[in-house]
């Protein structure tokens, strides 16, 4: 393990320059203690852990975008979560704007909004029952945004409406039963008064709930979705997530993500689900938006063409450990680690090639044990003795270029 | 270098195949009078978005549509007509002749059956086990570079990569004539994708297998295949070999899914351009162009006229030479 | 998680709305003629008072002479249509009291409708949410919720209904309304509990609950914005089965001789009071016509329990 004196003096340089960063990452860990049955929990002291995340360190600049990329398994999407407050993390610091904080503090709540996510899947991160306009302004309905009167109203009603529905059917079934215990005429009124209370019940929810919940329209989400490309926005605003496509849902995550202004937008593979050809376009989009609201972005990806073109600095992850940082076309063009450079070479290329490309050998190794010294030796072609005892840390080889490697690719060359 | 052989006898030839999907609203015509035709040992990529139809062609070479009939033209298939083939009949061809690998097939080997049983199975489907089998187990398994040992596990013992290898395994092991390969890397990880790939080339080679590898990827179909057909909304738009598609792409629609395509080797940071708009509605009947609402080099004839697949060559439409050929106005004379 | 790149959305979810589901309806037979039953008895319950000949307490005594008792008041006297073709006076006969059945088998339909209702709301108001919060929550609430779902599950059902029918005897019909609704109830408080529990399970790692999470919005409203509409179908698809369950409940209590008090109007009551008759083999109407209509709601409800369950029930529906 490294020390902490090392960690220390690694990470102030991850920065890329002077300025200080949005967030600060330090010695990150996350394990998932492992599920076991009954019996071997009570016969066993110890738990296993996966060790998803082990000891990363990084920090993203105001404006960039900083990429993520391995395979999967490799943690980068934990991490995001843990950014994003929806996992607690093991250990680690973490410092915003570079003011040390807690990883609770992450998690969005009134009035404290930092992060925001993207998920990858658009057809399960929206639920199908709310329509899309209704989708992406339930966040400024939870932080109690909503600035137009009328809007807030219509909300408030619907909602109400939505209660007494309940409520009617409640007393109702009330009536009714009283106007079974009484055998006398009076029952009959019981029986009216509870129909005209179901009516009214059910006639106010499709009224208020229904139809002029349905007729809602808001100015700022009419904005966003004009940004996001959803234009006309009143087409959009009361359709259902079923009646539009995956590229247009996946608009909607976007646009209910930024609504809230986070400083940092963590994308967890948002285009991975989308046809090729729709690809760009969300990409394009989020470099627009991120401009306009003038955030800073952690982009979680396993394609590194994509990571290359659309990021300003990649990590490469593997097997819970940052690997190599650098900017995306000192690594891309000089990949130092023989992990990355096996990344590159097995990314099936448009161009069509001759030479049969050179593979890892074996697998991902295992998590819950994994390999003392560097991860990646087993597989590694230039692995000698140092490397499956000593764990390599992160070095700065070239400015701005971390490689954790102790016979990094420039050099064996 | 790869080693190709291919041999003249055309193995599989598809003309005229019409296949829609009743529905409520009028038939959705997934599949609109696609031909093309394949030599003996050669593979071919069959390449567009998601709702093209190119699975729908993959099944039905294997009359395997649910819900979807064959309208009308043929599948020629060694001397057989699968479209009009009986139940029988299709049954000696499926998984022997032609066999087929899906999208993530893991799913298709049983939990409660060891690997080993698979292979019985397989065997046993179309009698031909006997114990000499072993060998040929035995020689797969160690082909696909998983330890002998490990034949009698179970499939939930494995990785994922692994048990698309095992799949992968049993479609070649009867040795069929065609292998379809339905988007069969795309939820796996770059460098099992990689081994996958290599794994699939060498048993094209060492079977002498036919192959139609499907799939919405121009990079991964770019190593594996020597000709590609290139599909919108249900019509071939361009075929013609992989080489001269990627070096000098026809049709408006492969240029464009070309330029979206990130290359990580590319240092120039090309800016990848989306298509805008989404393909249309195949249940209505469309006049013209499919493609002209997203073409960048539409004039108002796209929308009138619908463009027939022609030859192409060194840019001209015509000639006699039937290895490329595009579905474009732009090449007419008077465009 | 990684899937398939064009997955395509939720399984169900072909039903989205009013329309959608009125377009099922439309389609599946067995479904609309269970509405359509069920929509005769509804309204033989809401207008009994204007359809039915008489009074279901009322004692006739317009029979003919053989079948007049010494007080004067008709008396198990066939249906009058048996006896002359042109006669709709007692179309399904009268009973021992000279009480017209065809009456007392329309106002029935109310008891029947009510005891019904008033079971399935018990059980889903409280199955339902103890099954939402065990599943949403999971850890120690589930466990504990868990145990209180299988410990209801072990009452044994008829012995509480009679038991209750019992000891709630001083209360009368409304005894017999409470003993049927939770004797039903603590059948379906776990039936309700398990579907709503697996529901929330299987959408609890869908995204969009994580989207609610990450928006900063609360517990409750997750549960109520996100999760409740996404489960509701599946458990409310149990409903039918559930009033079954209380119809026939109800008979069973009537079989054992703990029913409501006469001359309340109530089928499983009519057909079992007239049991032990000697004669019962020649007076038939007395306990086929109020037998049919027991057959015949429960018929209903099943239709429709089994094509809600058919199209919403995941856990029977997984080949689809």
């Amino acid at each position: 393990m490294m020390t902490s004196k090392n960690t220390e003096n690694n990470i102030n340089k991850t920065s890329s320059n002077g300025n200080i960063p949005v967030i600060e990452i330090r010695s990150l860990k996350k394990y998932f203690p492992v599920q076991t049955g009954a019996l071997s929990r009570i016969f066993s002291k110890d738990t296993d852990f996966v060790h998803a995340v082990d000891d990363i360190n990084f920090s993203i600049d105001k404006g960039e975008i900083f990429c993520l990329v391995g395979e999967s398994g490799c943690g980068k999407t934990t991490t995001a979560r843990i950014l994003a407050g929806l996992e607690p993390e093991t250990s680690g610091e973490v410092f915003w704007n570079g003011k040390q904080i807690s990883f609770d503090e992450l998690k969005t709540t009134k009035g404290n909004v930092k992060t925001q996510i993207v998920f990858q899947n658009p057809y399960s991160s929206l639920s199908p029952r709310l329509r899309l306009g209704e989708a992406a302004q339930h966040p400024l309905v939870v932080h109690d945004k909503i600035e137009d009167k009328k809007t807030r109203e219509t909300i408030k009603r619907a909602y109400y409406s939505e209660a007494g529905l309940v409520v009617s059917f409640v007393i109702s079934i009330i009536l009714f039963l009283t106007a079974t215990i009484r055998k006398d005429d009076s029952s009959l009124w019981f029986i009216a008064f509870a129909f005209i209370t179901l009516i009214l019940g059910i006639g106010s929810y499709i009224w208020f709930g229904r139809i002029q919940k349905g007729k809602l329209t808001d100015d700022i989400i009419k904005s966003i979705f004009n940004l996001v490309g959803l234009a006309p926005p009143d087409q959009y605003y009361n359709k259902y997530p079923h009646e539009v496509s995956g590229g247009e849902r996946q608009r909607v995550a976007i646009a209910r993500s930024v609504v809230l202004n986070p400083k940092l937008l963590i994308l967890d593979e948002p285009t991975s689900m989308l046809d090729v050809s729709l690809r760009a376009g969300i990409l394009d989009l989020l470099l627009s938006i991120k401009d306009k609201f003038d955030m800073s972005i952690l982009f979680i990806t396993h394609d590194l063409a994509t990571a290359r073109h659309f990021g300003d600095r990649v990590g490469v992850m593997y097997a819970g450990k940052i690997i190599e940082i650098g900017a995306v076309d000192d690594l891309f063009n000089n990949p130092m680690h023989p992990y990355t450079k096996a990344l590159m070479d097995a990314i099936p290329s448009p161009t069509p090639r001759d030479v049969e490309i050179q593979l890892p050998k074996g697998d991902v190794p295992d998590s819950i044990n994994p390999p003392s010294g560097c991860r990646y030796y087993p597989r590694c072609k230039y692995a000698q003795e140092k490397c499956s005892s000593e764990l390599p840390i992160l070095r700065e080889l070239k400015e701005n270029h971390f490689v954790a490697c102790y016979y990094p690719l420039t050099m064996v060359q | 270098m790869r080693v190709i052989n291919i041999s003249d006898k055309v193995i599989l030839e598809v003309k005229n195949l019409v296949i829609e999907y009743p529905m409520k609203e009028g038939n959705l015509r997934a599949v609109d009078d696609v031909s093309f035709s394949l030599k003996s040992g050669e593979s071919m990529g069959l390449v567009g978005e998601s709702g093209c139809g190119k699975t729908t062609i993959g099944l039905s070479l294997m009359r395997l549509l649910k819900g979807g009939e064959i309208k009308a033209g043929s599948i020629n298939f060694d001397d057989n007509d699968v479209s009009i083939l009986s139940d029988e009949d299709l049954s000696k061809i499926r998984g022997k002749k032609i066999s087929m690998i899906f999208q993530a097939s893991q799913n298709a080997l049983n939990p409660l059956q060891k690997v080993a049983s698979h292979f019985i199975d397989t065997f046993k489907a179309h009698d031909m086990w006997s114990n000499s089998k072993w060998d040929e187990i035995n020689k797969i398994i160690e082909r696909i570079e998983i330890s002998k040992d490990r034949i009698n596990e179970y499939p939930h013992q494995f990785s994922g990569g692994m048990q698309q290898r095992i799949v992968i395994a049993l479609s070649v092991i009867l040795q069929p004539t065609l292998l379809i390969a339905d988007e069969p890397t795309t939820a796996l990880d770059v460098l099992v994708q990689a081994k996958i790939l290599k794994l699939l080339r060498e048993l094209k080679s060492e079977y002498n297998l036919t192959m139609i590898f499907i799939s919405h990827d121009l990079g991964v179909v770019a190593e594996i295949t020597q000709r590609l057909a290139i599909m919108y909304a249900g019509q071939l738009v361009e075929i013609g070999t992989t080489k001269d598609i990627f070096a000098n792409p026809q049709h408006p629609y492969t240029e464009a899914l070309l330029n979206a395509i990130p290359d990580v080797q590319d240092k120039t940071k090309k800016k990848q351009i989306s298509i805008p708009g989404t393909p249309p509605d195949l249940r209505f009947e469309i006049k013209g162009c499919r493609f002209a609402s997203r073409c960048s080099y539409r004039k108002d004839i796209c929308n009138e006229e619908p463009p027939e697949l022609l030859n192409i060559i060194n840019g001209k439409i015509g000639g006699d030479n039937p290895n490329h050929k595009v579905r474009c106005l732009k090449y007419n004379d008077d465009f | 998680m990684v899937t398939g790149v064009f997955v395509k959305p939720n399984s169900n979810s072909s039903i989205h709305n009013l329309r959608d589901f009125f377009k099922y309806v439309n389609k599946n037979k067995s479904l609309s003629f269970g509405i359509f039953i069920l929509s005769i008895i509804v309204f033989m319950a809401l207008f009994a008072d204007y359809i039915s000949p008489y009074h279901f307490a009322e004692r006739n005594a317009n029979c003919t002479q053989e079948y007049t008792s010494s007080e004067g008041f008709c008396r198990y006297s066939p249906p009058s249509w048996t006896l002359d073709p042109t006669d709709f006076s007692h179309i399904m006969g009268t009973n021992l009291l000279g009480r017209d059945v065809f009456s007392r088998v329309i106002y029935g339909s109310r008891l029947a409708l009510q005891m019904s209702l008033t079971a399935t709301v018990i059980a889903l108001t409280i199955g339902i949410p103890m099954g939402v919060l065990s599943g949403y929550f999971g850890g120690f609430v589930d466990r504990l919720l868990n145990s209180i779902s299988d410990a209801i599950y072990s009452f044994p059902s008829l012995l509480l209904a009679i038991s209750l029918a019992i000891a709630l005897s001083e209360y009368g019909d409304l005894g017999i309304l409470m003993a049927v609704s939770v004797a039903t109830a603590v059948v379906y408080i776990p039936l309700y509990f398990k579907v709503a529990r697996s529901q929330v399970l299987r959408i609890k790692t869908e995204a969009y609950i994580d989207a609610g999470k990450s928006m900063g919005a609360s517990n409750i409203t997750i549960i109520v914005k996100y999760v409740i509409p996404n489960i509701l179908a599946a458990p409310l698809a149990l409903i039918p089965f559930n009033m079954t369950e209380a119809i026939l409940t109800n008979a069973g209590l009537a079989f054992l001789g703990l029913s409501v008090q006469s001359p309340t109007a109530d089928w499983g009551f009519d057909v079992f009071v007239n049991r032990g008759l000697t004669k019962v083999r020649s007076r038939s109407w007395l306990i086929l016509f109020p037998g049919f209509f027991i057959f015949l709601l429960s018929f209903a409800y099943s239709l429709i329990g089994d094509a809600l369950n058919d199209k919403f029930n995941p856990m029977i529906n997984e080949g689809d």
